[in-house]
């Protein structure tokens, strides 16, 4: 069905300024390619459903009014997953400080804030142990290793420099481990304990 | 047991839709519809202009011309009546000389029906007339005049108005927080912000004791496309009947969040108003 719109078949240049100058069409044709990346872009950084829903709104919409700067220099997928990601990551920030006033610096914080998250939904997986990091390392790794960023990359959209996210990236990595490791030894705290139990 | 096989699986990170997430349909709707930020595609002449400037284009061409009218009137006036609205206004001079001058000038002075003498105006329609010697009728268009400018100024956009409403809460100016969210309501009733508004208005409401108005933001919210904050509107539903003081409707509510949201944090709480309501 995408295949047999006429605008699809225009250069993606073109799409995009066709986007940009209010073209609904095109702005729909933008924005069906483009919220895979960045709905990938925002369960990924986000702790709960709620935050990914927004982020990835606010994200989508600002993939959108930057259409008018697209190059073409890449694909309008990798283009507009990195306009997401700033955008996600912004936006996450902004409702991180606005939920937790006066929070102690991002490195010492705990990520996790109480009420319903993805692990109450969710098998115990690697969102659930990303969790229980600091928001900075949490950050650093999904940009790093999920999103596919380089390091210097990565220091530009969180504006820390590279030996920040080294430093993130391997503290990080290392709390990871200890808790897999962790729950190898012991189990996982609610899944199994819960069906034991039964 | 369904465990990830590899706890720390980066790849597919993102890949899986979350729970209770908004769909891509609804998601992509209300992006599109904050998206507007130029005219459609079938607008005849599509222009960058952002919506919120087409109000304020619509108050300009309406005031020009309101005051292209109010500068024409008297000339069109004039000229539709012609000479047998000359005697017409003639008696409305109340001065002796203007009446004497305009008897004069009337039956003396053979003119084209539709043309006035050039004297005429002058003598009619003085430009700085005096209260009592112009016709009530050719008042009323200086008193409308400084009127029109008046129309209401364009609304803000509808980020700035819901920071606005953010700010006075973080003030705690609740208040100054309510007209904010209800100005953006009204002046972008569509858009994601203002469904964000109506969640926060519900709590507002409830928090001042209003559970009515309350109550009817968030049925406003869940009526709408829904979205990120579904389930907290459903819990507000919920504390606003039960401070209506509907307990049938609160425990139909509480039923249906309980089954929609089987593993909620708030299960314990809810089914133990359950079981009070029963």
């Amino acid at each position: 069905m995408r295949k047999s719109d006429p605008l699809e078949m225009s250069s993606d240049v073109a799409l995009a300024q066709e986007a940009s100058q209010g073209d609904r069409r095109a702005q729909a044709i933008v924005a069906r390619r483009v919220l895979p990346r960045v709905r990938k872009v925002a369960r990924s950084l986000a702790t709960s459903t709620a935050d990914a829903d927004d982020a990835a709104q606010h994200a989508l919409l600002e993939v959108l009014r930057s259409c008018h700067t697209f190059r073409g220099d890449a694909s309008l997928e990798r283009w507009a997953a990195r306009i997401a990601t700033r955008a996600a990551l912004r936006h996450l920030q902004r409702e991180r400080k606005r939920s937790t006033a006066g929070e102690a610096a991002l490195d010492e914080a705990p990520a996790i804030a109480p009420g319903p998250s993805l692990a109450d939904d969710l098998p115990r997986g690697l969102r659930s142990y990303l969790g229980e990091l600091p928001e900075a390392q949490r950050s650093a790794l999904v940009l790093h290793h999920a999103l596919g960023y380089s390091l210097d990359e990565v220091a530009e959209l969180t504006d820390v420099s590279p030996n920040t996210v080294k430093g993130r990236l391997r503290l990080g990595l290392a709390a990871l481990r200890k808790h897999v490791r962790r729950e190898q030894r012991i189990g996982a705290p609610n899944t199994q304990t819960a069906e034991v139990a039964r | 047991m369904n465990a990830p096989t590899d706890p720390l699986d980066w790849s597919s990170l993102g890949d899986a839709p979350l729970e209770g997430e908004m769909d891509d349909a609804a998601l992509l709707e209300a992006v599109l519809d904050q998206a507007g930020v130029a005219p459609p595609a079938n607008d005849a002449t599509p222009s960058t202009s952002p919506r919120w400037a087409r109000p304020v284009l619509g108050a300009v061409v309406l005031f020009a011309a309101a005051v292209l009218l109010l500068l024409l009137a008297p000339r069109w006036k004039q000229a539709l009546r012609g000479e047998a609205d000359d005697a017409a206004l003639v008696p409305h001079v109340e001065t002796p000389e203007a009446r004497d001058a305009a008897e004069r000038k009337h039956a003396s002075t053979p003119r084209p029906p539709a043309r006035p003498a050039p004297e005429q105006p002058a003598a009619v329609v003085p430009s700085p007339p005096t209260p009592a010697a112009v016709p009530a009728q050719d008042l009323a268009p200086p008193d409308d005049a400084p009127r029109r400018p008046r129309s209401k100024p364009p609304a803000p956009p509808a980020d700035t108005l819901l920071r606005k409403a953010q700010d006075a809460l973080a003030a705690k100016d609740a208040s100054g927080a309510r007209r904010a969210y209800e100005r953006l309501l009204v002046a972008h009733p569509r858009s994601a912000q203002a469904r964000a508004a109506r969640m926060s208005l519900g709590r507002l409401e409830l928090a001042a004791g209003r559970p009515k108005k309350a109550l009817s933001h968030y049925d406003a919210y869940l009526r709408g496309q829904g979205g990120a904050m579904r389930r907290e509107a459903e819990l507000g539903r919920i504390d606003a009947l039960r401070a209506l003081g509907r307990t049938s409707a609160e425990q139909t509510a509480i039923e249906a969040f309980l089954h929609a949201h089987p593993k909620t944090v708030h299960a314990t709480r809810l089914q133990a108003r359950l079981d009070a309501l029963r």
